[in-house]
């Protein structure tokens, strides 16, 4: 069992890298318009001059 | 039957508009849809046409909402400094509300468009608060250039300026999910290490494994302690130094004795730990928090939106004595003494006395009375009020930030700063419940210490741990924050947390008349016709000559019609008393009792034309006269059923107006509403909410007016429907967005029911402590127990709350 001094240490570690992750999409603004993305996907694609049906 | 291209509309052949896009002929059925189709086929994005899941309101329609001139003004340095961020001559950013959007395709159109046009950085658009994002280059791209394109795709924008509340909402709610977020991400580690202690207690665990596993859980707990829950500290210690009391007391006092004790157990290396418990407490207090204030951020931001409005302009004579020649200016930048042109349909930009010219003029934001009055030369205008007919040349007495209108709003601020607070439940009981968990905690400890017990100290902190109010603290926010939800999805805004608590205790509705009771517009109510002309043909030819007049009859006349059947020509509306014009060939007269007599031969020989009450117009031929028209001011449909509804509560009824005692007791009557208020000023409606709040009631106000804004911030709750103008809006409590008067009695029985599941939950959690607090004295709660039963206890109250989610209000 004394792999667990190996292994938790990496486990905090792991933890503390994805908390700096969380703090920077946060402080980027990702979570500020939840709705709004969910649409975006949908209109994305095309984005060029098409002709009419 | 053709239908609009564009917006979908019925075509009707004398206004239909056609265009080639994309090689084919397409009907349009005005020149506004056919305008905005062209401009959407040259820009290549044709593709809207496809995407879009819901079709736009006509462009001709929706392009009256905002003064033409609005645009020209925006560059303004005044005006531009009041919304534009980082405003220098490279990059300038903006926020805008954009007005029209009707589906998420509109996004993308918007979006596509602007990022098209030459000196735009970025545009993003927000489909949820209708806020478009801008980044451009001054030196490139005018802001008026930026509203006309917009304009040119079939939308309109005002500027949003971010208040500093806005702003303070934003970051709050950024920094409370980092808090949450962090909390959570340690906790389920602190939880993983807590099983494996959690299964010691069944078999062995060497020793080294323990104390490895303690040290770590201690790691993990640092950021939570210091970071995550910062704000319930600083929260206790604010209390702490007010001498008041909220939740944030006794959980503070929880978090630190189980910290502090479980820091020396881990240093010692005896004693218990409470690692898992602060973690799981942290994180569901966090949640809670979070969800709560997401919920209002977003009622504040609807709010914000629907309340954004343009900011206003003024037609400023260049020559005093030439109203040819104006300039367009913001209405901020007016002084006494100029002079400014004021077309049909405009709001005066400030106060001033007529100089040339006489008109109607619509003064309902002032006073809230539907009726227009006449002003010729020499009379006075307030700002704010709306041009009804006739253009005229205004000399500005005072700059617009001293206007009647600017009074009102003073007034309104002051109310707002005056208005009663209600406390929570919870926050009332927070005070007491510290005191005596501290005294019980003190008291466990002498008792096991008197008893020469070992663990008096371990018993001690147990019950300060299991005394942590975890549950208590989640009774009111998760039914307040379900209840925001419940009550978005029927259509209500609640943009003030206590208003659920204060709309369940309020004793007393007063209601304004006009257009919260009644209808905002007049209606036609009947049509009596003396000649052998039938009601629709009658009625036709005086729609017709309407159609050149504002005034409120002439508007009710058009609508009662849905096509118009004949065209007027040689209109010569007579300011005040009527319009002529002739219509079939035949010139026709449409007005007061005088200016038919003044025109029409046999006018006097019916006994029927006698002075009738209320608003009554005529229609007459060159001969005699043809039909009267009798005017009424209707209450809405659901206004009975609500007071009828209302009437079966404990509660008081009354009626204020600033109308007339007729029309006051007319609709008082019809409602069998006892008390009322006629002719009275925002002040009066002011004092009349002060002095029965004075006397002990809980007072709900009902209205829509600018007039009734100072009182709906006075009171302890306040609600406004849905037409409402925009300062009535922004300070109401309750918005409700569909335009039904019934939704007020959704939300009052909806906040009744919230306020059982409060008291609910209120009287289970302390229940939940009483039984914790005392199995701890006893010595009989192990840390297991103590993080098992915190998260039961959470958990049966947020399930208990959601159960307002599902609550169905009986229909009136």
């Amino acid at each position: 069992m004394e792999v667990l001094y190996l292994l938790l240490p990496i486990a905090l570690l792991v933890s503390v890298v994805i908390a700096l992750f969380f703090l920077w999409s946060v402080r980027s603004g990702q979570y500020d318009d939840l709705d709004g993305e969910a649409h975006r996907v949908l209109m994305d694609d095309d984005h060029h001059p098409t002709p009419e049906p | 039957m053709t239908e609009c291209y564009h917006c979908g509309e019925v075509v009707q052949a004398e206004q239909q508009a056609i265009r080639e896009i994309a090689g084919q002929n397409r009907t349009m059925c005005c020149e506004g849809c056919a305008t905005v189709a062209a401009v959407i086929h040259a820009s290549g994005l044709s593709a809207y046409y496809r995407k879009r899941t819901a079709l736009p309101r006509p462009v001709d329609e929706t392009k009256q909402s905002l003064p033409e001139a609005f645009a020209d003004i925006l560059d303004d340095e005044m005006i531009r400094s009041q919304f534009v961020r980082s405003d220098h001559e490279e990059l300038n950013e903006a926020d805008f509300i954009v007005q029209n959007m009707h589906c998420p395709s509109c996004v993308w159109l918007i979006e596509n468009r602007l990022s098209a046009v030459a000196g735009i950085d970025s545009a993003s658009v927000n489909y949820r608060t209708q806020k478009l994002s801008l980044k451009w280059r001054r030196a490139e791209l005018s802001l008026a250039d930026i509203a006309r394109t917009i304009e040119s795709v079939g939308y309109q924008v005002v500027p949003y300026s971010h208040s500093e509340f806005s702003r303070t909402i934003q970051a709050r709610h950024q920094d409370l999910l980092k808090r949450t977020g962090i909390a959570g991400i340690f906790g389920m580690q602190i939880m993983v290490i807590a099983v494996a202690l959690y299964a010691s207690a069944w078999t062995s665990i060497e020793i080294a494994y323990e104390e490895l596993f303690r040290r770590l859980s201690l790691l993990f707990v640092l950021p939570i302690m210091f970071y995550c829950a910062a704000p319930i500290f600083r929260g206790a210690l604010q209390d702490l130094k007010q001498r008041s009391a909220t939740m944030d007391v006794p959980i503070a006092l929880g978090l630190m004795v189980a910290f502090i004790a479980s820091l020396f157990a881990t240093l010692s290396g005896t004693g218990e730990i409470y690692y898992d418990s602060i973690a799981m407490f942290v994180f569901f207090q966090l949640t809670a928090r979070f969800l709560e204030q997401g919920a209002y951020r977003k009622m504040n931001e609807r709010i914000n939106s629907l309340t954004a409005a343009a900011p206003t302009h003024a037609n400023r004579l260049t020559d005093p004595d030439n109203p040819e020649h104006v300039d367009v200016v913001p209405a901020l930048r007016l002084k006494a003494g100029e002079r400014v042109l004021v077309r049909p349909g405009e709001a005066f930009p400030a106060d001033g006395h007529i100089v040339k010219g006489s008109t109607d003029i619509n003064e309902a934001i002032l006073t809230g009375e539907s009726n227009v009055i006449t002003q010729g030369t020499g009379g006075p205008v307030f700002g704010g009020s709306i041009n009804v007919s006739q253009p005229v040349v205004v000399k500005v007495s005072k700059p617009s930030s001293a206007s009647a209108l600017a009074a009102i709003v003073e007034l309104l601020e002051k109310s707002v700063s005056q208005k009663p607070s209600g406390t929570r439940l919870t926050d009332r009981i927070a005070g007491k419940f510290s005191a005596t968990v501290v005294l019980i905690a003190v008291l466990t400890g002498a008792f096991w210490y008197y008893f020469d017990s070992p663990g008096w100290l371990a018993h001690s902190i147990a019950v300060l741990v299991v005394a942590c109010p975890c549950a208590l603290a989640l009774a009111v926010p998760t039914a307040l924050t379900a209840t925001v939800n419940a009550a978005a999805r029927e259509g209500i805004l609640i943009a003030r947390p206590d208003a659920v608590h204060e709309l369940a205790r309020a004793d007393t509705f007063v209601f304004d008349k006009t257009g919260t009771l009644t209808q905002s517009d007049a209606q036609l109510k009947h049509v009596e016709t003396f000649s052998n002309k039938d009601r629709p043909h009658a009625l036709g030819i005086a729609a017709a000559l309407a159609s050149a007049s504002e005034h409120p009859a002439s508007k009710a006349l058009v609508r009662s019609l849905k096509r118009a059947k004949f065209d007027a020509t040689d209109i010569l509306a007579t300011h005040g008393s009527g319009i002529a014009g002739v219509v079939n060939g035949k010139k026709h007269f449409l007005g007061s009792l005088e200016f038919i007599r003044a025109n029409t031969v046999h006018a006097l020989q019916d006994s029927v034309l006698e002075e009738q009450s209320g608003l009554v117009a005529y229609l007459s031929d060159e001969q005699r006269v043809i039909a009267v028209f009798y005017f009424d001011n209707p209450l809405r449909e659901d206004a009975v059923p609500l007071i009828g509804w209302l009437k079966t509560l404990p509660v008081k009824l009354a009626l204020v107006t600033g109308d007339r005692k007729a029309e006051a007791h007319r609709v008082a009557a019809r409602l069998d509403i006892a008390q009322t208020h006629w002719g009275c000023s925002p002040e009066d409606k002011l004092g009349i909410i002060k002095l029965r709040q004075s006397e002990g009631e809980y007072v709900a106000m009902v209205g829509d007016g600018v007039n009734d804004a100072p009182v709906l911030a006075a009171a302890n709750v306040s609600v406004a429907p849905a037409n409402s103008q925009q300062i009535a809006k922004a300070h109401a409590d309750v918005l409700l967005l569909d335009d039904q008067l019934k939704l007020l009695a959704v939300v009052r029985s909806m906040a009744e029911f919230a306020v059982n599941i409060m008291r609910n939950n209120t009287i289970w959690a302390i229940a939940y402590n009483l039984v914790g607090i005392s199995l701890a004295a006893a010595g009989l709660v192990p840390p297991l127990a103590a993080a098992v039963g915190m998260s039961v206890s959470s958990l049966a109250v947020v399930g208990n709350s959601l159960r307002i989610m599902s609550f169905k209000p009986t229909p009136i």
